[in-house]
């Protein structure tokens, strides 16, 4: 806590503020969504850039203004924050009361909603679907395999399996995955495929189930491993 | 560390998302959640472990508290109930002759038996223990019979006196053993042909006639008159007076007369064979049983009699006729074997007379003659006896029902 006190009291002088700035702010990042969402017990929503960029404009406003003598620096960010937020929304709900009618429209043309919609719709026959196989999602819980490549190779595998039409055939009549068919095919070993075989039965449904909203959050994984924020 | 994710599913205490990183998390319930929505969520959100249900530790501990008490208290009453099965709570004395103490449990088996006096220690109680005690009743009473103690053959009428005495408080087990008693003594065969007396007494009478060696039933009754002459259950019931003074606090079942007339027939019958050998020697013998036995079927027919009247009284009519066929049939026996008894005084004489006599040929002649007189006797009173019997045979379909309300009058 005081480290960070310090580094920040000490910004002005380096070169690169700037950078130090940013990293701090990346550094930062839950500790910013966690203010946020606290205020109201709500999760911020992707969608919703707003709040989230306010949330931002705050955290480096307190940066900028941070005083050491006058206590931590946490808890001076989560004040700004905090203010930043509340007047934020003060001016929403005065635009709330004059357009409301105005805003539920663009709401509702809006291609994030029907997003939205279909989202929930395919998560829906995802669940129906998983039950015919007798998952839940709560087992997807405890079946997601922990390290991020064994994920990976997961769909990996999945992604694959779902080309070979002998393979899916018998997936959706037997209700469980052809593991020595895989392995051999794929050149993976029984012990990986037994490890994660729930986790890969579900993505092998979305894929073949064509559950495009669903796929495609799962797929931009790959081109968002790169992407910085 | 935050990441966005989609919602999944949406639970009470708790929700599912999809993270960007295509792991499957569970994360902290907050408002507004819909299934569809993407939001980002941080490693505080996350919950590691599955959410603690409605039910809370405090609640768990009240149930296992109450299942502890119940339990406790289960236990207890199992144990009372365990405790009372083995102790006695009602004392029953059985006096025939033979005098027994039965200690009785609560649910109503014999857990004790002892003798009071010489003869109870006669007979062999030790199966008794642990049946119920109407059947130890019965037991003791057939045991008595076999060791002698009652006879069914001797006309004397035969009591078994109960005496039923309850523990500290328990009315309850003494009501219960009484209907009990009263149950079985209709539906027992043994308990039939004896007459059966039900008393209730105190323990502390209990140890005042153990002290006088007297049956406590009799203490009892007696306690009211100052007779002390009566000590035995025997002596007691022979005398009307006794019977009467009894019936005032107790309760008496008695002998089926039906059984006593078939008895006395059956009696009669074996009279009727020893006459063709009467002689001197055995005339005195057989006279005197004629005798007994007259007086006896006059005993029954008066009884009979009573009953009979009683039966008016009650204006049902098929124990009137029940009891009026009764009556008829003992006064006929009666008679018949007041004819047989004078039948016999006059053989008895007449060989006593021959006896003077010393013409042994004229003697011959003379027994001759009366043995014809008695064949002929016998033949008169073997018709009148057919006619008795078939009217006794006409007599046993009713008998049945009739039998049920004599027993229902009787309890």
């Amino acid at each position: 806590m005081k480290n960070i006190d310090f580094i920040i009291s000490n910004l002005d002088s380096k070169e690169n503020k700037d950078y130090q700035i940013n990293q701090i702010v990346r550094e930062y990042q839950p500790f910013i969504i966690n203010t946020i969402s606290c205020l109201k017990n709500e999760y911020i929503q992707v969608e919703n850039d707003e709040e989230f960029s306010i949330g931002l404009l705050a955290f480096a406003e307190a940066i900028d203004r941070y005083d050491m003598s006058k206590g931590s620096f946490l808890s001076f960010s989560k004040l700004v924050i905090t203010s930043r937020i509340k007047n934020y929304w003060k001016k929403e709900k005065k635009y709330d009361y004059h357009s409301i009618d105005n805003n539920l429209n663009n709401y509702i043309d809006d291609e994030g909603y029907q997003e939205d919609k279909d989202l929930s719709e395919e998560i829906m026959l995802f669940e129906k679907e998983l039950f015919k196989f007798g998952i839940c999602f709560e087992d997807l819980i405890a079946a997601s395999p922990k390290h991020k490549d064994t994920r990976e190779k997961a769909v990996d595998i999945a992604e694959k399996t779902s080309n070979e039409e002998d393979l899916v055939d018998f997936i959706f009549l037997k209700k469980r995955l052809p593991i020595t068919k895989i392995s051999r095919r794929f050149f993976v070993s029984l012990k990986i495929i037994k490890k994660s075989k729930l986790y890969i039965t579900a993505i092998v449904i979305v894929i073949v189930k064509k559950y495009t909203s669903i796929l495609t959050w799962i797929k931009d994984i790959k081109k968002n491993a790169n992407k910085s924020f | 560390m935050c990441q966005k994710g989609i919602v999944i599913k949406v639970k009470d205490n708790y929700a599912i998302v999809l993270s960007e990183d295509n792991k499957f998390e569970r994360i902290k319930i907050k408002n507004n959640l819909v299934v569809g929505q993407k939001i980002w969520f941080t490693s505080d959100d996350i919950l590691l472990y599955q959410p603690k249900k409605v039910l809370n530790n405090r609640k768990l501990y009240a149930v296992a508290a109450i299942v502890l008490i119940i339990l406790c208290s289960s236990i207890l009453v199992f144990n009372n109930y365990l405790s009372r099965l083995n102790s006695a709570v009602a004392l029953v004395t059985v006096d025939i002759n033979p005098s027994v103490k039965i200690f009785v449990s609560q649910n109503n088996k014999v857990l004790k038996i002892e003798s009071l006096n010489q003869e109870g220690k006669l007979l062999d109680l030790t199966d008794i223990i642990g049946i119920d005690i109407d059947e130890a009743i019965e037991s003791i009473v057939s045991k008595a019979r076999v060791a002698g103690f009652i006879n069914d053959l001797d006309l004397q009428d035969d009591y078994v006196l109960i005496t039923t005495i309850p523990i500290e408080d328990n009315k309850s087990t003494v009501q219960e053993v009484e209907l009990l008693i009263k149950d079985k003594v209709i539906e027992s065969d043994e308990l039939q042909n004896v007459n059966v007396a039900i008393i209730q007494a105190t323990t502390t009478q209990l140890s005042q006639a153990q002290n006088k060696n007297i049956p406590v039933g009799l203490y009892v009754i007696n306690k009211g008159s100052n007779k002390n002459n009566f000590t035995t259950v025997k002596e007691f019931f022979s005398s009307e007076e006794g019977v009467a003074s009894f019936k005032k606090s107790g309760y008496i079942i008695e002998k089926d007369l039906e059984k006593d007339v078939k008895l006395i027939d059956r009696y009669f019958n074996e009279l009727l064979a020893e006459k063709q050998n009467i002689n001197i020697e055995n005339i005195d013998k057989i006279f005197d049983k004629a005798k007994q036995a007259f007086i006896k079927a006059k005993k029954l027919s008066q009884v009979a009699k009573k009953e009979y009247q009683q039966a008016l009284k009650s204006d049902n009519e098929n124990s009137i006729t029940f009891s009026k066929q009764l009556m008829e049939e003992a006064m006929m026996l009666a008679s018949s074997l007041e004819e047989y008894k004078n039948e016999v005084e006059i053989a008895k004489q007449k060989l006593n007379n021959e006896n003077d006599y010393t013409n042994k040929d004229d003697k011959h002649n003379e027994k001759e003659k009366q043995k014809e007189n008695k064949e002929k006797q016998k033949e008169d009173i073997k018709e009148e006896k057919d006619i008795n019997k078939k009217q006794n045979k006409n007599n046993q379909k009713p008998n049945k029902d009739s039998k049920n309300e004599k027993k229902n009058k009787n309890k």
